[in-house]
């Protein structure tokens, strides 16, 4: 700081002054463009550093575009897994679980206790929202299955084939390769048809054709059987689980256990925007037709454990890459940014000679960090479009994951918000790589500077 | 009598180096009055620059005092005195030290962005520094398209575009050719005349020394009269 003594002098009569005299210690506002285009003019004075420094930036940027798009895509396909198909063959939540109030939450007293009564009321209740395309009912069921020699327990579930089949045909919207729900159809044809998973119809040798018997206890806690016909052999993905997996028509299931009850009802909206209005509205309209009916609404995040964990550990994932990858670029902007300063030594001490201070110094390289920020923002957005169109175009297949038995195909989501915030984080990776201009300029004396050669 | 701008008072200026400790000015005394074109000459290495930057308040005396307008402003940090030199000083440079991107008139104007806020005074400043300097049909042109002379009298009006109360050149001609030289001095000299500027030049060349009304010549550290 200037002392008493000085500042009197700066207030000095003979001091050169005008209305409009500013502080060198200021970047006038108004001006803030002239230097915003020194900036730009001085990344033509290096123009292999500044172009090896857009392209760090842009290849930084167009790398994280294309694992974001690659993420959005993967947690896209996951929640329409969860809400059309699930991922232990339970079958897609739906967007919307309708449920006994205590389902869930508290132990039965007797099978099914919590189950929902009254399906056809609560079928057209459900059925009369505008916003309701269809309604699944299911009803959990297990118990053991013998093809006469072998007997081996199963766990599946009672269910519409029509409407669980055009649930998991929505999946063909993600990967028009899939088929999925077809395997369903044929379950429809016959009134006691059965669906096997792969691994446990290989156990029973059984196959389509077959007559089995399925047996389970009935909710009055007596050991039932009833006949059952292979009408088709099918797989959930999951290995395991297609060991014990089966399924059958909602009525066969009610049959084995002796109940006119079903476990839950999954509804599928028309769309899936504003869900949360939606699920409100459904919520409304049942407390006013079915009042008594102690009902609970889960939506499909509520129910789908996997997709959340998946989620948090791929945003883990990502958020762990993007760092590293910013830091990179920033890194790799830092030593450029180094090389740029050391190249105007003797114009900064020119600058600082003439009364500029240094933070205005400062300013001018960090303006031109962020313009290499900017351009390599675009150059990695033009990049991230023509890798993400080749990648989709070519429908890349993935590898199955471990469990699974299908592979998927890899694409690239389109532009979202996310681009953003990406833009901003390579913009200010880029700029803080300024940062190595501050610490170089710091250490230069004016002499010094203006005798460099 | 001449009212005094400028004061050194007993300044010394030490250099360490490894082997030993050089001194370069050595208890030195100036007063620089309003006005003044004065020149310091001196053999290569005898401490003009040094002597310079102390006076253009880009460097600090080991030891001694630095007076402006009376006022000591010896203890003041270099950082602290930008804000002085951007009122007061101008520089011109032997190798011109413009900014290579900027046209003649960006380079006039750049160092008044920092003292004005009036855009229009800004630029009839700098339109009547480079008509001033007979660059008044190039002030959009490019440095690259400047001669070494040209590119000096954009310094001059650089430097003398706020108006500054003191100017200082370090050997502002040495790279250029006679004729150039002469005229570019010759400026200097008019200039610092019609705008009661004290010009502060640094040089060996006697032909140049002949236009300054002080003239000083550095000998051991220590400055002894011209003529």
């Amino acid at each position: 700081m200037l002392d008493q003594h000085t500042l009197k002098f700066y207030l000095s009569p003979r001091k050169i002054t005008s209305p409009g005299d500013v502080s060198a210690h200021q970047i006038p506002g108004i001006y803030i463009y002239k230097l915003l285009k020194l900036s730009y003019r001085n990344l033509f004075r290096n123009r292999r550093g500044a172009a090896f420094a857009i392209t760090i930036g842009a290849a930084g940027f167009a790398a994280l575009s294309i694992a974001m798009g690659y993420y959005q895509y993967i947690m896209y396909g996951l929640e329409e897994l969860t809400i059309r198909n699930g991922f232990g063959g339970e079958g897609g939540s739906g967007h919307v679980q309708i449920k006994d109030i205590h389902a869930g939450l508290a132990e039965e007293s007797y099978a099914y206790e919590f189950g929902l009564g009254n399906v056809a009321t609560l079928m057209k209740a459900l059925g009369d929202d505008p916003d309701v395309d269809y309604i699944l009912p299911r009803i959990e069921i297990g118990g053991l299955i013998s093809n006469g020699d072998k007997v081996l327990p199963f766990k599946g579930y009672g269910i519409e084939p029509a409407t669980e089949a055009r649930l998991r045909n929505g999946l063909s919207k993600i990967d028009p390769t899939a088929l999925a729900g077809n395997e369903i159809l044929p379950l429809g044809r016959e009134d006691t048809g059965i669906l096997l998973g792969r691994k446990l119809a290989l156990a029973l040798h059984a196959k389509v054709g077959d007559a089995l018997i399925m047996y389970g206890t009935t909710v009055d806690g007596a050991i039932n059987g009833t006949d059952v016909v292979v009408s088709g052999i099918m797989s959930t993905g999951i290995n395991q689980v297609d060991k014990y997996y089966l399924l059958t028509n909602i009525k066969t299931a009610q049959q084995l256990i002796n109940t006119d009850k079903i476990s839950y009802a999954a509804v599928m909206f028309k769309n899936r925007e504003h869900l949360d209005e939606k699920q409100q509205r459904l919520s409304d309209t049942l407390k006013a037709r079915l009042p008594l009916a102690p009902l609970r609404l889960l939506d499909w995040k509520q129910n789908a454990e996997f997709y959340t964990s998946v989620e948090e550990t791929y945003s883990s994932i990502f958020i762990f890459m993007g760092v590293i990858v910013l830091l990179l670029v920033a890194l790799g902007c830092w030593n450029i940014m180094h090389i740029a300063t050391m190249e105007r030594v003797r114009e900064i001490g020119t600058l600082r000679a003439i009364g500029l201070s240094v933070p205005v110094i400062n300013m001018i390289f960090f303006l031109e960090a962020m313009f290499i920020g900017v351009i390599s923002v675009l150059t990695g957005f033009l990049l991230h479009l023509l890798i993400a169109a080749l990648i989709n175009e070519y429908r890349i297949m993935m590898p199955t994951i471990p469990g699974m038995n299908r592979g998927y195909p890899l694409r690239i989501n389109g532009v979202s918000i996310y681009h953003l915030w990406l833009s901003a984080g390579i913009i200010v990776a880029i700029s803080c790589s300024s940062l190595s201009s501050f610490l170089a300029i710091r250490k230069l004396s004016i002499i010094d500077s203006l005798e460099h050669t | 009598m001449s009212e005094i701008l400028f004061q050194l008072k007993n300044v010394s200026k030490e250099f360490d180096t490894k082997a030993e400790q050089v001194t370069v000015l050595r208890n030195l005394s100036l007063n620089i009055n309003y006005g003044d074109f004065l020149t310091i000459a001196g053999a290569s290495g005898s401490g003009k620059s040094t002597l310079l930057n102390i006076i253009g308040c880009i460097d600090k005396p080991s030891s001694g005092s630095v007076l402006f307008s009376g006022y000591d402003i010896t203890g003041i940090s270099l950082d602290d005195l930008s804000k002085y030199r951007l009122q007061n000083i101008g520089y011109v440079f032997q190798s011109f030290n413009l900014i290579p991107v900027l046209s003649a008139y960006e380079n006039v104007e750049f160092p008044l962005l920092f003292r004005y806020q009036e855009k229009k005074k800004i630029r009839e400043k700098v339109e009547h520094m480079l008509e001033r300097v007979g660059l008044k049909d190039r002030m959009s042109y490019p440095l690259a398209k400047l001669s070494g002379g040209q590119r000096q009298r954009v310094a001059i009006a650089r430097a003398l575009a706020g108006s500054p109360r003191l100017v200082v050149a370090d050997e502002p001609t040495a790279s250029l050719d006679r004729d150039t030289t002469l005229s570019i001095v010759q400026l200097l000299k008019d200039m610092g005349t019609e705008y009661n500027t004290t010009i502060v030049l640094a040089t060996h060349d006697p032909e140049v020394i002949r236009y300054a009304g002080n003239k000083y010549f550095l000998r051991e550290g220590n400055l002894v009269g011209y003529y």
